[in-house]
């Protein structure tokens, strides 16, 4: 007696088991159940399940709607990451695309020119204000000399005034220091093209009697011995004739935008113009 | 009869949750018992002849909504209770991993019952693969929900003035 109620809860368990593999022993191989206790169970569950699908259906929505947004947050980010990559490549290929036309015009151009020509590289500007120079990287290891003319498809840019071996500056035409022998294009009128002290360009020692106008183009004459006939410095803007002596003057935009200049080419000796220059690349 | 009325209501929104919510999360590999793991409250809690009875009909209940065979999960979450009933005498096991390992074992209990129960009656159903795949993966599943389940019972335990 004393063992019985020692193990109550063994031999309870023991009969459960014993009735429970008699129940699966019995029911095992009937493909239908008719116990009245899984019908009532069923039965009480029944409307309770009906009931809360409801919620069920509130929770699994918005356990979906949870799990999407963690999957839209992690698409985001790799679309984000996958935009930034494009966008670089974009810009590189943007990059190159610029660098490609700009070095085309600058072959075009090449071509219209008979002589010895270097291309080279704008690496540097001017360290101050006061004067208008460029450093490029040739020199004259290059064969690059003092003197030598720089030019680009939009026009003449300056000359060489100092080269070391593997490096030289170019002194702008928009210089003060700077003087280019010059014509109007149109009625062949001479002059000097000289910089100014504000980085644009004047056109002096033009006869008054001369015709100069505005929107006029000013061509290099070939008369320096640096740059040969026919090359585009820049457009007349204004006409100056109030003086009272022999010359008139007149201001000139340059056709080179030597801010944004990147390559020039460095004549090697003298050189001339084959043909008439090309319009200069639309950037 | 409180105590009773406790479980069942207990066992009630267990199996609401095995039958409705579990199956239609998504991304759930395994969904742990909760009955079992009421099975494993009785049996860490109520050693006497109640709580046998108790383990036999969640089992009964269980066998209601899951299989064919009516009497191998009331025979496996009984055999589950008697293993968790002699770890709990033999362990101090009010929380925590002790818990845990019981819920974990009975667990595998539960399925290694549920294939004896197969092999005896000679089902067609491929009881011990799924038990192979997945039986110690659902046990541990069971053994993590195991402590939350055993606070909410006793929380509902004590709205009900059992204590």
């Amino acid at each position: 007696m004393d063992f019985i109620r020692r193990n109550r809860v063994f031999l309870t368990s023991a009969l459960c088991l014993l009735l429970a593999a008699g129940l699966a022993v019995r029911t095992g191989r009937q493909r239908t159940r008719a116990d009245r206790l899984g019908r009532f169970f069923l039965e009480v569950m029944a409307p309770i399940q009906a009931s809360t699908a409801a919620v069920d259906l509130a929770v699994v929505s918005a356990w979906r709607r949870a799990v999407d947004l963690v999957r839209a947050r992690n698409e985001n980010v790799t679309l984000r990451a996958r935009v930034q990559q494009l966008e670089e490549a974009g810009d590189r290929q943007s990059e190159l695309e610029i660098e490609n036309t700009r070095l085309r015009g600058l072959l075009d151009f090449r071509r219209t020119l008979q002589g010895d020509i270097l291309t080279a590289r704008v690496v540097g500007r001017d360290a101050t204000g006061l004067a208008r120079t460029l450093v490029i990287d040739r020199g004259e290891e290059d064969g690059v000399v003092k003197g030598a003319a720089a030019v680009a498809p939009e026009g003449i840019v300056g000359q060489i005034f100092l080269a070391s071996r593997h490096a030289a500056r170019i002194l702008l035409v928009s210089d003060h220091n700077s003087g280019v022998d010059a014509i109007v294009q149109r009625t062949r009128a001479r002059g000097i093209v000289q910089g100014t002290i504000d980085s644009g360009c004047g056109l002096k020692y033009v006869k008054r009697t001369e015709d100069v106008q505005v929107g006029d183009t000013i061509v290099t004459s070939g008369l320096d011995g640096i740059f040969p006939k026919g090359l585009p410095i820049g457009r007349v803007v204004t006409v100056d004739k109030r003086g009272q002596g022999l010359f008139q003057s007149a201001e000139v935009a340059p056709r080179v935008d030597f801010d944004r200049l990147e390559e020039v080419l460095v004549a090697r000796g003298s050189f001339t113009l084959i043909e008439e220059a090309p319009a200069p690349p639309e950037e | 009869m409180r105590s009773f009325l406790a479980l069942a209501a207990a066992g009630v929104v267990a199996m609401l949750l095995q039958t409705g919510v579990f199956p239609a999360l998504p991304y759930l590999p395994v969904r742990p018992d909760l009955i079992l793991v009421l099975a494993g409250y009785l049996g860490v809690r109520h050693h006497n002849a109640g709580g046998a009875l108790g383990a036999f009909t969640l089992g009964y209940f269980l066998d209601t909504f899951s299989g064919t065979i009516l009497g191998m999960q009331t025979f496996a979450i009984s055999a589950a209770y008697v293993a968790m009933t002699i770890m709990a005498r033999h362990l101090w096991m009010e929380r925590g991993l002790p818990l845990m390992a019981t819920v974990f074992v009975g667990g595998c209990v539960q399925g290694l019952a549920a294939v004896a129960v197969a092999a005896l009656v000679a089902t067609r159903a491929p009881v011990w693969q799924h038990v192979v795949r997945y039986g110690f993966l659902e046990a541990a599943a069971a053994a993590l929900v195991a402590p939350a389940v055993f606070r909410c019972v006793t929380w509902e335990k004590r709205l009900l003035g059992l204590g």
